[in-house]
């Protein structure tokens, strides 16, 4: 750790991906990421002919990542097309490192409007998506 | 077996963090319906009924804590979970904190209590639940100030229902003083409480004395970590998750803090030479002090406790005592001597020469003020250490 970096906490990693509907490309939709960490941040992006996407990573700087507390932040990706609004993504990041999402690997994303909802658990943060990725879900342990 | 396990409790205590912060309602069900099918499982009828007092959020401000029926081979349980907040380093070091007086009348962190009873409607109605479903068995669980509200949970339902809950805490600050200490532990049961920390966790440090922990009878769960000095990074629920893993609590149970007797902390406050700001210093400063007020007063803790109707604060009370351990016989006012140049010596100002008529009233509050703004800045500004850690290497 640097004294530059001191401080700075990863809410969403850069995320690219492709947006499909029935298979199809959806082309000029308005993407709406929302992260939270005390506070709403809000950036947008449109995909292009081809659905595909990109967003940068979302960083804050903030001391309290020293302080005896738990990291907790929420993600949300809205998808509108035609209007209607499709949620892609929404998380609570556990954990303050950047491509927490995917272990490591950058995230890219396929997501497919017209499909069930999955949720999968990644370094103990719950994720709700129509996206897929490559990713390995946190081993199930039988606590219960 | 309806005590939970330590992995249980600590999975509780971390996951009440996502289920409070998860955007709605029916994602946390979704959440509970998939990491703990079986125990806690959601139809859509329980979630368009949104009715108060059954299974779901406490609010305060925000969501702060999850109320659960347990199901199948956990019916007849109920679960109250709280989460920690943000806050907690404003809260414990304000200076100006008062006490307030708990469910069974016991002088507690005002902080606390108010937290608690802003909660307190929404986990009666709950309750009201509890009492029609069979319930036999209510777990308390929480981690950092999540940790004291359970515990004030535990107690006030002690004494508002007669039920004796268990309580589980994980990095737990010190909810209040001797007399609520005394009394939840024995109004719940000693084996009922199970308390788990850190060695350098830095926040069951604080407040410091007159505030103890609770239980201060039975088992404590003293758990290994690196490091001498108290610190943020062994809070994290994380590091509890880790650390439990798999294990039982007698085998948590085994390690157990250094004991310090009369005898040890006297060689500790008569040895010479400085102090260093470690976990330990502050274990010794804590017990010395406690130590040396025994000396100078025979129930200071009673004394100290019982005061706090009137408009004195701890700290005028503890530099009270002291300093009347100065006017009395010699072989009193040399531990107070001992104990003031020890609190020095952690401040960075080691006195080698330090007479009795200094030691004022005036001048003793200040000291002791001192090592609370000290223990203070070193939970709330772990930055610092942090960054010293960081350039050491």
């Amino acid at each position: 750790m640097t004294l530059f970096d001191a401080g700075k906490v990863c809410l969403f990693s850069k995320i690219s991906g492709v947006i499909t509907l029935d298979g199809k490309p959806v082309a000029n939709a308005k993407i709406t990421r929302t992260v939270n960490l005390n506070k709403d941040k809000v950036d947008h992006t449109y995909t292009d002919d081809k659905g595909y996407f990109e967003m940068p990573a979302v960083f804050q700087r903030t001391v309290t990542k020293f302080l005896p507390q738990e990291f907790v932040a929420n993600q949300e990706i809205v998808v509108r097309h035609l209007e209607k609004d499709y949620r892609i993504w929404s998380s609570v990041k556990r954990t303050p490192e950047e491509n927490s999402e995917a272990r490591g690997k950058d995230l890219v994303v396929e997501c497919e409007l017209n499909s069930e909802e999955t949720l999968i658990t990644v370094n103990n943060s719950p994720i709700f998506s129509l996206c897929k990725w490559n990713v390995e879900p946190d081993p199930k342990r039988k606590i219960f | 077996m309806t005590t939970l396990n330590p992995d249980q409790s600590a999975k509780l205590a971390d996951d009440v963090y996502t289920l409070t912060r998860l955007r709605t309602l029916e994602d946390a069900y979704k959440y509970l319906n998939t990491e703990y099918a079986g125990v806690f499982s959601f139809s859509e009828k329980t979630l368009t009924k949104g009715k108060t007092g059954g299974p779901g959020i406490i609010k305060c401000k925000t969501a702060f804590g999850f109320t659960l029926l347990g199901q199948g081979s956990y019916s007849g349980q109920a679960f109250i979970i709280f989460r920690g907040t943000q806050y907690l380093a404003d809260w414990l070091t304000n200076l100006n904190i008062g006490c307030s007086r708990s469910s069974f009348s016991q002088s507690v962190h005002d902080g606390f209590n108010i937290a608690f009873k802003s909660m307190e409607r929404q986990i009666a109605d709950f309750m009201d639940t509890v009492k029609n479903s069979g319930v036999h068995s209510i777990h308390c669980v929480g981690h950092s100030l999540g940790g004291a509200l359970a515990t004030l949970c535990g107690e006030w339902i002690k004494a508002k229902y007669g039920m004796k809950p268990y309580i589980y805490t994980f990095g737990s600050p010190r909810v209040g003083m001797s007399g609520f200490a005394t009394t939840c532990t024995r109004e719940v049961g000693k084996e009922r409480i199970f308390r788990v920390y850190h060695k350098t966790d830095v926040v069951p440090c604080i407040p410091i004395w007159p505030y103890i922990h609770t239980p201060n009878k039975g088992t404590q769960y003293y758990l290994p970590s690196p490091g001498i000095l108290p610190g943020a990074e062994y809070h994290g629920m994380n590091h509890y998750v880790a650390s439990v893993q798999d294990k039982s609590w007698q085998t948590l149970s085994a390690l157990k803090p250094e004991q310090k007797s009369d005898f040890s902390i006297a060689a500790w406050l008569k040895e010479e030479g400085p102090v260093g700001v470690t976990i330990k210093a502050v274990e010794w400063l804590d017990a010395a002090i406690q130590f040396v007020i025994r000396k100078c007063i025979g129930a200071a803790e009673w004394i100290v406790s019982k005061a706090m109707g009137t408009s004195a604060t701890i700290m005028d009370r503890l530099a009270f005592i002291l300093s009347d351990g100065v006017t009395l016989e010699e072989n009193i006012s040399a531990w107070v001597v001992r104990l003031i140049r020890k609190i020095l010596s952690f401040l960075g100002r080691a006195r080698h020469a330090l007479s009795k008529a200094e030691l004022s009233r005036t001048y003793i509050k200040s000291v002791l003020t001192d090592l609370q703004v000290k223990l203070n800045s070193i939970a709330q500004n772990a930055l610092s250490s942090a960054l010293v850690q960081g350039r050491a290497i």
